[in-house]
């Protein structure tokens, strides 16, 4: 992006409402399950979806092992212990469902007041020419459409629902479904495993570069529903695909739980680029309501040369609880993680990552980038380990935090572990605020203090925003503007 | 006396764990028995209940708990432990241990200190020296342990930036009122108190000599139970060595050891800790130091020995524009666990930290660091700085770090850096093409790597000695050259 | 007149310990004073309290800039009026672009001006038309303002946002300190450049080594919270040859 457009955002984001403007609830006929969770819930969710038995048998494991887990409070975010029977666990447009009844096109099933509020939403769903992203629409529980399917089949490219990839590639599904995160990795990828809604299936094929990037985006819309989406993405030796995920959902004064599961398998020489610009409703100044995005997201990079890399913008949801992580197990493999994640009212985001170095000549590369602002908390925990077989492993952090005001806290929790004398790592953290100095500097020179603070913040996040696709860097840049709106004065 | 049936029920625990608690419960029985008839002691006894009672709410950390996760207590139980013996009456311990100033020899430094020596805890007349440097300004005391302050768990929580207004306001923590695994050393300490030390200097008093506190432990497995406070009058300026070493190298000993620093008004402390127990012994060290405004803490922990170590440092900067440097060199060798630990509570505007903590792991060595910078709402202007830096030099070698940044001020320069790698090959080569072989190349580096935190010291011969004893140590580095073909 | 300053008090806002103790200067338009004194005597002082910088309070005296109330305007409002601060130490601000930042700046003075925005090409252009005048790297646009820069670089970038903002007054706070002859060169330089019977100037300095480059039209001395002493450029001779002693004395005798 040129410096020009990033200064007329600037001058756009600060014209726009501080409102949460993805706040809006969408009324049409829905399907939405009776509050509870049992074994017939989870039962009737795997016969609502027409599934075979092996999905059934999995779900029903993770939910014997889910019983007898303690939910976890080690984040440093506070919440009251959930009512796990006060959520109904699967939810859906019922126009959808007829479509998906009758194996029609998914296309042509969409609600229309669907179909408008991902309009709403700014997200393409007519599958033209013009747009360079697939999309995959998850709307509550369920993928309401799924756009330039054909075109990407031409090429082998599996891009679909989660869902449809139980029914139409089993054989694959049943074949990475719970190897990097199994059914009992922590509390929340059971309870996922157990009540698994809809997700996104990318499969690439050897070889294959995926011409246009794949995005998701989530939409949480019933009250006092979860989601539990589970995504798999697959890259084959070689191939290359690009994927983004944007989530939000409407305003409520309860608690939401987001709850997902994201497997990645990247093998030889393979690069996937995941990112997720994070928008989830934050709740309200005092606290009430909110998603609570509990996620486990892993990939694994099981050949040599393989690379993947996470990058993610951070500004929504009332705790985040997130660490998207790299088992950096093929010799010469390539782990990354950029992240932004910013914390206004009293929103509390534990998030960070994970590189596990397994394999030979590894590198990992962490820059984090924490903001927070009113009465937020925002943390930063990650895990670095060199096990004893990776020679020569590398890994660089930088986690930098800058607090505007003095109510809101900054924290760094890194655990760094050394088994190889041949690994090399270095780690930095700083924390900072914006300097009077600098304000004063910008002021004398003719700029307001709001627009100071925007462009010393860009400033700040510029390592991560350059990660992000290009769409993605702008949405990012506004959500920060916005999100961080009404936190100096 | 204690009923057994009114005592909370011990926790799950392995059987030599179990073992080892219900020793020392009965050891701190038998010293409540023994002062059951003396009305002065009437409060130490209930101090040992009531500690003994924590141990039993908590019982020991497992792997599970988050401040334990790198430093297992394995070792330890594997041991059986009783009080060290004391002599009777009046007699000095190191007639009863046999020694001679010979003994001594090594410990010496190469300038007048006023030497306070200690075998197995007791204070001995005969080995210590320079006491008629002792004037009206500084009082050295062995009391009763009753005299020194308890640790209560108020006490504790405080120290670990716990209590409210510490942290955010706007969400504060409840202090607890639970005893916390984390302190099971200090219950330990407290349900075994029989003696204390405590040294007291004037205000404004600047002492001109060190002051030399000589552990020696002699007996095996024996546990060394120590309390030690300093307390520095207003402007009062002191420093003082600590060391902890074994005299019989086949000797297994744990020395638990609780240490309290209050600093009043501008005072200046400096501390160096040189811990070179034997390969078989453990060392449990907690320090607690208050800060007044503008006073100064130094501390320079030198951890060489002990087949176990954990040395935890709790900082709290409590008035303004207080500064405190703490700096590790640890050496860890052989089967050796060496963990160091500081947390540093900023609690007052205008503070500044300094750490710097480095390790040289080798063998099968584990080495643990963990730091953690608070600071608090009102510790605006706050300057903290931790760094930590390892080499690693075999390949079986391990090295776990977690330093942390708890922040809730706004106007701050927080940071830390670590480091952790083996010797850049860049270096090595440099020294051979100047002639010199490859052992004695990497010795010159490691050394230079490893004495960096020794630097601020300001007493010059104090500084040197520790140099100079630690080349000598360095010599018995393993040849390299042998583990790097091994490796290849 | 441009700038009026009568009976000029303030102290730092944070102890309240005073520092100008009633300051008189008036600056006609084009007119170029310097402003010479010990240190310590509030050289600094002034020009933050010109600028803005809440660092310090003002408990007394006025400030006229054009007429207008300069006291009373916030730091950015002077900025937008034609108030420049050639920094003694020019702030580091990462991740943002010299021309990003400068886009912003020169943009805020034509709004105020009633002109209408430049957009990226006219910028550009505008851009390196000024930046002809001043010798200045290309590259230095492109990079995070001021990071990374030498000592010089920085002093040279605040002359090249001068050129670009064309402001009416000018205040060099002790803009030389720590420079090595080439950079005061090009301070000097640039000052010159800008020279023009619209704009005054208001050189900050505790030497005399940037005056024999720039010549003033009017000298200063300012000593305890007060100018004791004005003169032409003959008074920096006297200075340079006698130091400020003599006129503190002569100063403390006649009180």
């Amino acid at each position: 992006m040129t410096e020009a457009t990033q200064y007329q955002e600037i001058n756009d984001l600060l014209s726009k409402n501080q409102h949460y403007k993805e706040g809006f609830y969408t009324q049409t006929a829905v399907e939405t399950f009776e509050k509870g969770l049992n074994e017939t819930v989870i039962r009737a969710i795997s016969a609502k979806k027409n599934e075979p038995q092996w999905m059934l048998d999995f779900r029903l494991k993770a939910f014997e092992h889910w019983k007898k887990m303690p939910e976890p409070h080690w984040a440093k975010a506070e919440y009251e212990p959930l009512d796990y029977q006060d959520y109904s666990y699967y939810s859906a447009p019922e126009c959808n469902q007829c479509a998906v009844d009758e194996d029609e096109p998914v296309e042509e099933g969409i609600d229309p007041e669907v179909a408008k509020a991902f309009a709403a939403l700014g997200v393409p769903l007519d599958g033209s020419g013009e747009s360079d992203v697939a999309v995959d629409a998850i709307f509550d529980s369920v993928s309401v459409s799924t756009t330039k399917r054909e075109e990407l089949s031409k090429l082998g490219i599996i891009f679909c629902s989660f869902s449809e990839a139980v029914q139409e590639y089993p054989e694959l599904v049943q074949q990475y479904l719970g190897t990097v995160v199994p059914h009992h990795d922590n509390y929340f990828a059971a309870l996922n495993s157990a009540v698994a809604s809809d997700g996104t299936f990318v499969y690439v094929p050897e070889g294959v570069r995926c011409p246009v990037d794949l995005s998701t985006y989530f939409r949480i819309n019933e009250a006092k529903t979860g989601q539990f989406e589970r995504t798999i993405l697959i890259a084959e030796k070689g191939s290359y695909v690009s994927y983004l995920e944007g989530c939000s959902a409407p305003v409520r004064d309860t608690y939401q739980l987001h709850a997902a599961v994201v497997e990645v398998i990247v093998h030889e020489r393979a690069e996937v680029k995941y990112s997720t610009v994070q928008n989830w409703y934050p709740g309200d100044e005092d606290c009430e309501g909110g998603i609570l995005n509990f996620v486990t997201k892993r990939g694994v990079c099981e050949g040599d040369h393989a690379k993947l890399s996470w990058t993610q913008a951070e500004t929504g949801s009332a705790i985040t609880w997130k660490y998207p992580s790299c088992v950096l197990k093929g010799d010469h493999s390539i782990g990354e993680f950029y992240s932004v994640a910013l914390t206004n009212r009293r929103q509390q985001a534990d998030t960070g990552t994970k590189m596990i170095h397994l394999g030979k000549n590894t590198r990992s590369t962490i820059i984090s980038k924490g903001l927070s602002a009113g009465h937020s908390d925002n943390t930063y925990r990650g895990l670095v380990r060199i096990l004893p077989g990776a020679d020569n492993a590398r890994n660089f952090t930088q986690c930098d935090s800058m607090l505007i005001g003095n109510q809101c806290g900054a924290h760094t929790f890194p655990y760094i572990e050394v088994e190889n004398p041949s690994a090399q790592m270095e780690h930095e953290a700083t924390t900072s605020r914006i300097g009077e100095d600098q304000l004063f500097y910008c002021q004398q020179r003719g700029i307001s203090e709001q627009d100071a603070i925007s462009m010393i913040v860009n400033g700040f996040c510029k390592d991560v925003f350059s990660e992000l696709p290009l769409e993605f860097a702008q949405e990012a840049e506004e959500l920060l503007a916005v999100s961080l709106e009404g936190s100096v004065g | 006396m204690t009923e057994r049936n009114q005592v909370t029920t011990l926790p799950k625990m392995p059987p030599n764990a179990r073992a080892l608690l219900e020793a020392l419960e009965q050891e701190s029985q038998a010293l409540n028995q023994r002062d059951q008839a003396d009305p002065a002691r009437e409060k130490l006894v209930a101090r040992r209940i009531a500690a003994a009672e924590q141990l039993r709410q908590t019982g020991w950390p497992t792997r599970k708990h988050e401040n334990w996760h790198y430093t297992g207590l394995t070792p330890l139980f594997e041991s059986s432990f009783s009080l060290a013996a004391t002599p009777n009456n009046d007699q000095d311990p190191a007639d009863v241990a046999g020694l001679s100033d010979a003994a001594l020899t090594p410990y010496l430094p190469p300038f007048e200190t006023i030497r306070l020596v200690f075998v197995d805890g007791v204070f001995s007349e005969s080995l210590s020296g320079g006491l008629d440097a002792i004037d009206d300004d500084l009082s050295i005391e062995m009391a009763d342990a009753d005299a020194i302050q308890s640790m209560t768990l108020a006490d504790l929580r405080r120290y670990q930036g716990v209590q409210d207004g510490t942290r955010n306001a706007a969400r504060p923590v409840a202090p607890s009122d639970a005893p916390s695994v984390d302190d099971v050393f200090v219950h330990i300490n407290e349900m075994c108190l029989d003696q204390g030390l405590t040294i007291r200097l004037a205000p404004n008093k600047v002492l001109a000599r060190p002051l030399q506190i000589l552990q020696l432990v002699t007996q095996n497995d024996a546990l060394v139970n120590l309390r030690v406070r300093f307390e520095l009058g207003h402007h009062a300026q002191m420093s003082w060595l600590n060391q902890c070493a074994c005299l019989d190298d086949a000797a297994r000993s744990w020395v638990n050891r609780l240490q309290q620093v209050s600093l009043a008004d501008g005072a200046v402390a400096r501390q160096v800790d040189w811990q070179g127990l034997n390969d078989q012994s453990f060392l449990s060290s907690m320090t607690y130091v208050d800060q007044a405004p503008h006073s100064q803490w130094q501390n320079h922990a030198l951890a060489l020995g002990a087949r176990w170590s954990r040395q935890q440092s709790y900082v709290c900067l409590n008035g303004e524009g207080a500064d405190a440097e703490q700096n590790t060199l640890a050496w860890v060798r052989g089967q050796q666990l060496t963990d160091a630990r500081t947390e540093t509570q900023h609690g007052a505007a205008h503070c500044t930290s300094r750490q710097l903590h480095k390790f040289v792991v080798q063998d099968q060595g584990r080495g643990v660091f963990n730091g953690m910078i608070g600071v608090a709402k009102a510790a605006q202007k706050t300057d903290g700085q931790m760094d930590n830096k390892n080499l690693l030099l075999s390949p079986k070698a391990k090295m776990d770090t977690k330093p942390q940044l708890e922040i809730y001020a706004d106007d701050v320069a927080c940071s830390h850096g670590c480091a952790s790698g083996e010797i850049d090959a860049n270096q090595i080569f440099y020294a051979q093409a100047r002639g010199i072989k490859h052992d004695e190349a990497v010795r010159m580096i490691t050394q230079a790597f490893l004495l960096e935190p020794l630097e601020s010291i300001a007493h010059d011969s104090l500084r040197q000695w520790l140099h100079d004893d630690l080349s000598k140590r360095l010599v018995a580095l393993p040849s390299l050259q042998h583990q790097r073909d091994e490796n290849a | 007149m441009l700038l009026n300053v009568e009976n000029l008090h303030a102290e730092v806002a944070e102890g309240g310990q005073p520092i100008l103790k009633g300051l008189n200067l008036q600056v006609e338009p084009g007119e170029v004073h310097a402003i010479m004194g010990p240190n310590g005597a509030g050289k600094s002082t002034l020009s933050s309290v010109l600028a803005g910088r809440d660092d310090y309070e003002v408990t007394d005296g006025s400030a006229q800039f054009d007429g207008e109330d300069l006291l009373e305007m916030d730091p950015e409002e002077r900025a937008r009026k034609g108030v420049f601060l050639a920094f003694q130490y020019p702030v580091e601000i990462p991740g943002v672009s010299n021309k990003l930042f400068m886009q912003t700046a020169v943009n805020a003075v034509r709004e105020e001006r009633g002109q209408a925005p430049l957009d990226m090409f006219d910028f550009d252009e505008y851009a390196q038309s000024k930046m002809s005048t001043l010798n200045m790297r290309p590259d230095l646009l492109e990079r995070s303002v001021n990071v990374g820069f030498s000592g010089g670089e920085k002093k040279r970038n605040d002359m090249y946002q001068m050129a670009l903002l064309e402001p009416k007054l000018c205040i060099m706070d002790e803009t030389d300190s720590g420079l090595d002859i080439d950079a005061l060169k090009v301070v000097a330089k640039g000052v010159n450049a800008l020279r023009s019977p619209e704009r005054s100037f208001l050189v900050v300095t505790h030497y005399q080594r940037l005056l024999d480059y720039i010549k003033p039209d009017v000298v200063h001395v300012l000593y305890d919270g007060k100018i004791v002493k004005s003169g032409g450029f003959e008074l920096v001779e006297k200075l340079e040859n006698e130091g400020y002693d003599q006129i503190i004395q002569s100063h403390e005798t006649g009180q």
